[in-house]
């Protein structure tokens, strides 16, 4: 692979993005690194996009110092949005991956995938944090996607919950005395709080197993219902199970949940 | 009877399930599974995960520390990537260059070219120019310059330009051996400093020209 020479034609940011370009390309390298550096919300802060877009601009005009001495900063924004984006999603360790370098090396690829981006202007020097959180989702998604349901997966324990619900065996109703739908009501009314929202995605993303987790998720979080008549993509649907065994997985999810919640 | 579906890599399946669904789309979702059953279950897990991922606020994001200890070497080792990424043009790259260089031609086009490059063209840099392009022996000491102006004037990288003449004499060289009764070697080669001293005419731009190559 090879960065090849990319065609920016005449697009420039728009005000007061063009302004910012055009001051830092105007500053001698001292300056420029110094100016790069003052933070966010700070006056002659310079965003995200258009640092993105003086990198690629450099590059346009083959100015090798210039590309490597923005893309060092790009580098270190990128870091800083990559840490936050796992900090605040604390289940992605539990996806895999995780280790330091492997971190390190996510976000340099991030910076060389900017570089290879052809299209003009590229999503990242449009909305930045927005295109970094893609990129992160899509690397926890597709780690999480291919992970074996062997070790320490909770498959196993998930399976036996679909076999026994697939086999027709009465929904048990110890587990919780109410109706998932019951129970969802209930918990819209608490999800109102910004904060206990917080809470309970936290608690999906990190304590429950796969298939519960799975059902909640697209049940609440999706929006959809377990089963309808209508002609529409239901929970049942996308997983292949039968209403009983979906019903199930959601208890099971909720009797985690308000246990979590319960001991917080 | 054999399965003649064609099997379609997960990593595939993933990425175009990604470009599909930007934001959760139960419809997408549906049909993506409907197309690849195979694929059932990594599809569910992809669009659990995007379902209940957020992104941090921008103070969020501003609350994370670095520092300098810990950035400098992974600095230091993405500009590595970037600069074995540059690496060798491709053959469709040096091609490029090569037409545009060749496109350089009669006296017009030689002066122009010159003048893009050493600025002036009253003292023999049209000579220098095509002394240097057009040479079929390896010229030593060429400074960068010489090449970015180049690069610049035809709109090609540094890199494509310098590929591009060596391109050009491999091919010359080439041309002789088809037409030569015994191989012939490339020349000897020639320096920067040489070519200057024979083709600028004015003591004070050659000079001023070797300085200029020093200081690159």
């Amino acid at each position: 692979m090879k960065i090849g020479k990319p065609k920016r034609g005449s697009w420039t940011q728009s005000p007061p993005r063009d302004k910012m370009v055009l001051d830092v390309q105007a500053l001698d390298p001292l300056a420029r690194s110094q100016r790069l550096s003052i933070g966010f919300g700070k006056p002659d802060h310079i965003d995200d996009e258009a640092l993105v877009t003086l990198m690629l601009d450099a590059r346009a005009a083959s100015n090798v110092q210039d590309e490597n001495s923005y893309a060092a900063g790009l580098l270190d924004r990128v870091t800083k949005q990559v840490r936050a984006q796992v900090r605040k999603n604390q289940g992605w360790a539990r996806l895999g991956g995780g280790a330091k370098s492997a971190e390190e090396d996510f976000c340099q690829d991030i910076v060389i995938a900017i570089l290879l981006e052809s299209d003009v202007p590229c999503h990242a020097e449009e909305r930045f944090g927005q295109y970094v959180h893609r990129r992160c989702l899509d690397a926890a998604g597709k780690l999480y996607a291919k992970k074996h349901s062997a070790g320490s997966s909770l498959d196993d324990a998930d399976d036996a919950i679909g076999a026994q619900a697939q086999e027709g065996d009465p929904a048990e109703p110890s587990a919780v005395s109410k109706s998932p739908e019951e129970f969802l009501i209930e918990l819209e009314g608490y999800m109102k709080q910004e904060e206990a929202l917080e809470k309970i995605r936290l608690i999906v993303q990190m304590h429950l197993p796969e298939l519960p987790q799975i059902a909640f998720t697209f049940r609440y979080f999706g929006e959809l219902k377990i089963k309808s008549k209508k002609d529409e993509v239901t929970v049942t649907m996308l997983m292949g199970v039968t209403e009983k065994t979906v019903t199930k997985y959601i208890n099971q999810a909720i009797k985690i949940i308000k246990q979590r919640l319960e001991n917080d | 009877m054999t399965n003649s579906k064609p099997t379609v890599e997960l990593d595939e399946v993933l990425d175009l399930y990604a470009r599909a669904s930007e934001a959760f789309d139960a419809k997408v979702l549906h049909d993506f599974i409907e197309q690849y059953p195979e694929h059932a279950k990594p599809l569910q897990r992809y669009a659990q995960v995007q379902l209940t991922s957020k992104q941090p606020t921008r103070a969020e994001v501003e609350a994370e520390r670095l520092t300098d200890e810990e950035m400098l070497p992974q600095r230091s080792k993405l500009l590595q990537r970037m600069q074995q990424l540059r690496g060798t043009p491709s053959p469709e790259d040096v091609s490029e260059a090569t037409q545009k260089l060749a496109a350089i031609s009669g006296a017009t086009g030689v002066t122009e070219a010159a003048k893009a490059v050493f600025l002036s063209v009253n003292h023999g840099e049209d000579l220098l120019f095509l002394s240097i392009v057009d040479s079929s022996s390896p010229v030593d000491g060429v400074p960068d310059w010489f090449h970015e102006r180049l690069g610049d004037y035809l709109g090609c990288p540094t890199a494509h330009v310098v590929q591009s003449m060596v391109a050009k004499r491999q091919q010359q060289l080439g041309h002789q051996r088809f037409s030569a009764q015994d191989k012939l070697a490339e020349g000897p080669p020639v320096t920067w400093a040489k070519l200057v001293e024979d083709c600028i005419t004015d003591e004070e731009v050659q000079k001023e020209i070797l300085v200029r190559a020093k200081r690159s």
